[in-house]
């Protein structure tokens, strides 16, 4: 082999070595931009062409000889992706709406045309009231979810893997690997269903429905332990039962509330880990899941940031110290603390100087400072 | 009926089966996307711009995956995409350079690299940066990648001569590095 041929070599070697090493969260957010941004696209093509075709039309009236036809196409009145506290209506042409529940609600477009609308809630909660027609036309898919309607009124609300989905009016059939069932009006459930009782059944069968008769104080933790979450926080709250002040009921009963659908009735508990039990294995998790909560679900970034401070503090070489080091950064920037970001940061460098996502975070620093 | 030529798109927990049925896009965004960016990566060498890439190219696909005509040539035509957005975007480089606005950020190999390894790579990539767009991306084709001949001179959109003829020069360019002994790998072989 020649001297040059050691050069590409070497050269070769080194360059083939160059890769991204994003985490999942920004896969997903570069796959929902890259949706917007190809439905400005789409919108703007149509709007020229409307704008062609007024123009023609204009002609036309004028005695031209230039005739165009558009094809209707859904009109979505506010942009997918929502980032403030607000309530966002999406309109279709046909009647049918999304509204955005919570803060940071994203729901992307799969695909909307005449035939078919299909959605995918990327994250948050969303109510959709769907125009009924005699074919399945409007479906939305959440993670593992498939949801398609026939014409009805429902809600889904994304909580990690897990899709909860309550049906108003009509009635939906929800689809995930392995299986399916319809939900009905006044019937809720989390899906796919964790539980052994709730097998995939080749025959689609009715959800549990949500208004049980009252159950035994044990019953709300043999709930939650089957990770029929939903039931669980439904005995609990009504019946307004006893938690014990333990780390492991507390955070029981967290798990119950957030993943029962009720994510800010988990917050007390996961607080009362934190500051009562402190030198407990579990508080960091507790105070981890705390920040998440605010920061992904509540919208409250400054809560977020002293939550991940905490974790921090009480495990600062436990497993989760970088990622809550890196969350607290993450939440300073979202909240405009950009001083105690910057500080936050270089404590970060220090430790995890190698870390690929520190440069995600000088990214992220960078893009929020106000330009000289 | 489905219209001749034409693919239709697969419905969610539908399976994808026969060379007509084309999965959904998010499924097709969940295999590939790390193959567009890891090209755009290597091709480009700064981090910045890979986003920018990978979304470039998901548009396209989004705007014209209607038009393939065999489902199992997305990897293939997604390549092809990425090149193409990646030469677009050296291009550009190449003139915000000659006024001086551009401003090198080097994006790390993922493995761990000693500082040597990092600015060695930095070296290198400035080298690239000094040749014409074509030179460097047939170069990069041929041996980062590992093409075929044929298949640079696909992807280039130039004869197999004019192929061969910008590698050659490329290769030429960089032979100073020669002087230099690379720093040794922290692993084995990419």
């Amino acid at each position: 082999m020649n001297r040059h041929n050691n050069i590409a070599t070497h050269a070769t070697v080194a360059c083939r070595a160059v890769t991204v090493a994003w985490q999942d969260e920004e896969w997903d957010a570069l796959f929902v931009s890259t949706q917007q941004r190809a439905l400005v696209r789409t919108r703007r093509r149509r709007r020229l062409r409307q704008g062609a075709g007024a123009l023609a039309l204009l002609l036309l009236m004028a005695g031209g000889a230039l005739t165009w036809r558009s094809r209707l196409a859904p009109e979505v009145s506010q942009p997918l992706a929502v980032s403030s506290s607000e309530d966002h209506l999406l309109r279709f042409s046909d009647g049918s709406t999304v509204t955005m529940l919570a803060p940071g609600t994203v729901v992307s477009p799969i695909s909307v045309n005449d035939e078919q609308t299909h959605l995918q809630l990327v994250k948050g909660a969303a109510r959709f009231v769907v125009t009924p027609r005699a074919l399945p036309h409007f479906r939305v898919q959440a993670h593992a979810v498939d949801v398609e309607v026939l014409g009805t009124v429902f809600e889904l609300e994304r909580e990690g893997d897990l899709t909860h989905v309550r049906v108003e009016e009509g009635l939906v059939l929800v689809r995930w690997p392995g299986g399916a069932a319809e939900v009905a009006s006044g019937q809720a459930g989390w899906f796919p269903p964790v539980a052994p009782a709730a097998a995939p059944a080749e025959v689609p069968a009715r959800a549990p429905a949500t208004n049980a008769q009252p159950r035994s104080q044990a019953d709300w933790r043999r709930l939650a332990h089957k990770q029929e979450f939903s039931a669980a926080w439904d005995v609990l709250e009504r019946e307004r039962q006893q938690v014990k002040d333990e780390p492991g009921d507390l955070l029981l009963a967290a798990d119950a509330a957030r993943l029962g659908g009720r994510p800010t009735k988990a917050v007390p508990y996961l607080h009362r880990v934190v500051k009562r039990h402190p030198r407990d294995a579990r508080a960091p998790a507790a105070a981890f899941t705390l920040g998440r909560l605010y920061l992904d679900t509540l919208a409250s970034p400054r809560k977020a940031a002293e939550a991940f401070a905490e974790a921090y503090r009480l495990a600062p070489q436990g497993p989760l110290a970088e990622d809550a080091a890196y969350r607290q950064v993450e939440a300073l920037v979202r909240s405009d603390d950009l001083t105690a970001a910057t500080n936050m940061l270089k404590v970060y460098a220090r430790k995890h100087p190698d870390g690929a996502r520190l440069q995600r975070l000088e990214k992220l620093l960078r893009a929020r400072r106000p330009s000289p | 009926m489905e219209p001749t030529g034409r693919l239709r798109l697969v419905r969610p927990g539908e399976p994808a089966t026969g060379p007509r049925a084309l999965p959904p896009l998010p499924v097709i965004y969940e295999r590939y996307c790390r193959y567009v960016a890891s090209i755009a990566a290597r091709l480009l060498g700064r981090e910045d711009e890979v986003r920018d890439v990978v979304q470039d190219v998901f548009v396209a696909a989004m705007e014209h995956m209607r038009d393939l005509e065999r489902a199992d040539s997305i990897k293939a035509w997604l390549g092809t995409i990425t090149v193409n957005k990646a030469t677009s975007r050296l291009r550009r480089r190449k003139v915000r350079q000659l006024f001086g606005l551009d401003t090198s950020v080097y994006i790390p190999p993922t493995r761990p690299a000693s500082p040597e390894q990092s600015a060695y790579l930095a070296r290198i990539y400035q080298e690239l940066d000094r040749l014409p767009v074509s030179h460097r991306v047939a170069w990069t084709l041929r041996y980062v990648e590992e093409e075929p001949l044929e298949e640079v001179a696909r992807l280039c959109g130039c004869s197999l001569a004019a192929a061969k003829r910008r590698i050659a020069a490329a290769q030429a360019a960089i032979r100073h590095l020669e002087t230099e002994d690379p720093p040794r790998a922290t692993e084995g072989k990419a």
